[in-house]
């Protein structure tokens, strides 16, 4: 069994539950469509890395405050600055060791070193982007497909 | 792939003896609640499509995502859509009993998966075992 299998059963599951619940409160009224909700799952599996964007361009496009808070939602949980848990923050609790504790520029750095640091860095990247095209298609699968039983429940 | 010990593959394998009437008494409602085709012969493609996906899944939350789907989504007839709303929040329940049983059993993350797993699959047998008694004795009835 793999990390996103495991994630997935677990603190994906948990995060979505509690994230759509929080959200919804006792409110009954759904901010937003079934339809959008299919459309969010659909990018998610298909382009992972657009999520953020599609949720930038669907707030845009919002009229009521609700509905502007379920976007920007999803925008917070693929994003670094997430103002609790997200997708990508997970992915740096599991990034592997040696990409954890990246040297800091410093001045009188040998050519070696910060060729070193700036290789680093680059794998860095790297690692949390494929982790991002794993994570999030897992992530929203269950997110979705707990806002559509909380929308059926209306 | 885990291998769980013998331990606690009895151990699961015990809960699901010792709970075999309460997954029973779901079946049974399952048969209530979805019936099947009597002229035909024919069982309840959700019942099947539960028992599936259950025996297939590689992450237990799949289970649970299929009841969800199943009592939110529209693009479906809505007989069906209001026979799992009736069942579906029971059903979800009996899951969670699962789950938290996986967490009693064992401690790592990685049995407590195949736990659940083999919970469900425990549990999915003695539930369509019950729906398919209840058809087997309606079948013997006269027809009306």
């Amino acid at each position: 069994m793999t990390l996103v299998d495991r994630l997935s059963d677990t603190t994906y599951r948990e995060q979505a539950v509690k994230q759509v619940d929080q959200l919804l409160g006792d409110n009954d009224q759904f901010p937003i469509k079934a339809a959008q909700i299919y459309g969010l799952r659909q990018i998610a599996r298909q382009q992972p890395e657009t999520v953020n964007e599609f949720a930038n361009r669907q707030r845009e496009r919002a009229q009521h405050e609700a509905e502007i808070d379920f976007w920007n939602l999803v925008s917070n949980l693929c994003s670094d600055a997430a103002p609790t848990w997200s997708v990508h923050k997970e992915g740096h609790v599991h990034l592997p060791v040696e990409l954890q504790n990246i040297p800091a520029r410093r001045q009188g750095m040998t050519h070696e070193e910060q060729r070193h640091r700036n290789e680093l860095t680059r794998n860095r990247r790297e690692w949390l982007g494929q982790w991002d095209n794993e994570h999030i298609p897992a992530f929203f699968e269950r997110f979705c497909t707990h806002a559509l039983y909380r929308l059926g429940k209306e | 792939m885990i291998v769980l010990s013998n331990e606690l593959i009895q151990r699961a394998d015990r809960y699901i003896d010792e709970n075999h009437e309460t997954f029973s008494c779901l079946g049974g409602r399952f048969f209530d609640t979805f019936g099947y085709d009597r002229s035909n012969n024919v069982i309840s493609t959700q019942i099947r499509n539960l028992q599936q996906i259950t025996c297939s899944a590689t992450r237990f939350a799949d289970i649970e995502d299929f009841v969800k789907n199943q009592m939110g989504k529209e693009r479906t007839n809505e007989q069906t859509q209001q026979r799992w709303r009736a069942l579906g929040d029971d059903v979800l329940q009996g899951l969670e009993q699962l789950r938290i049983k996986s967490q009693e059993l064992d401690g790592d993350a990685d049995n407590q998966m195949a736990l659940r797993l083999r919970l469900a699959r425990g549990w999915v047998r003695a539930v369509v075992s019950e729906y398919l008694y209840c058809v087997a004795h309606d079948q013997m009835e006269p027809t009306p």
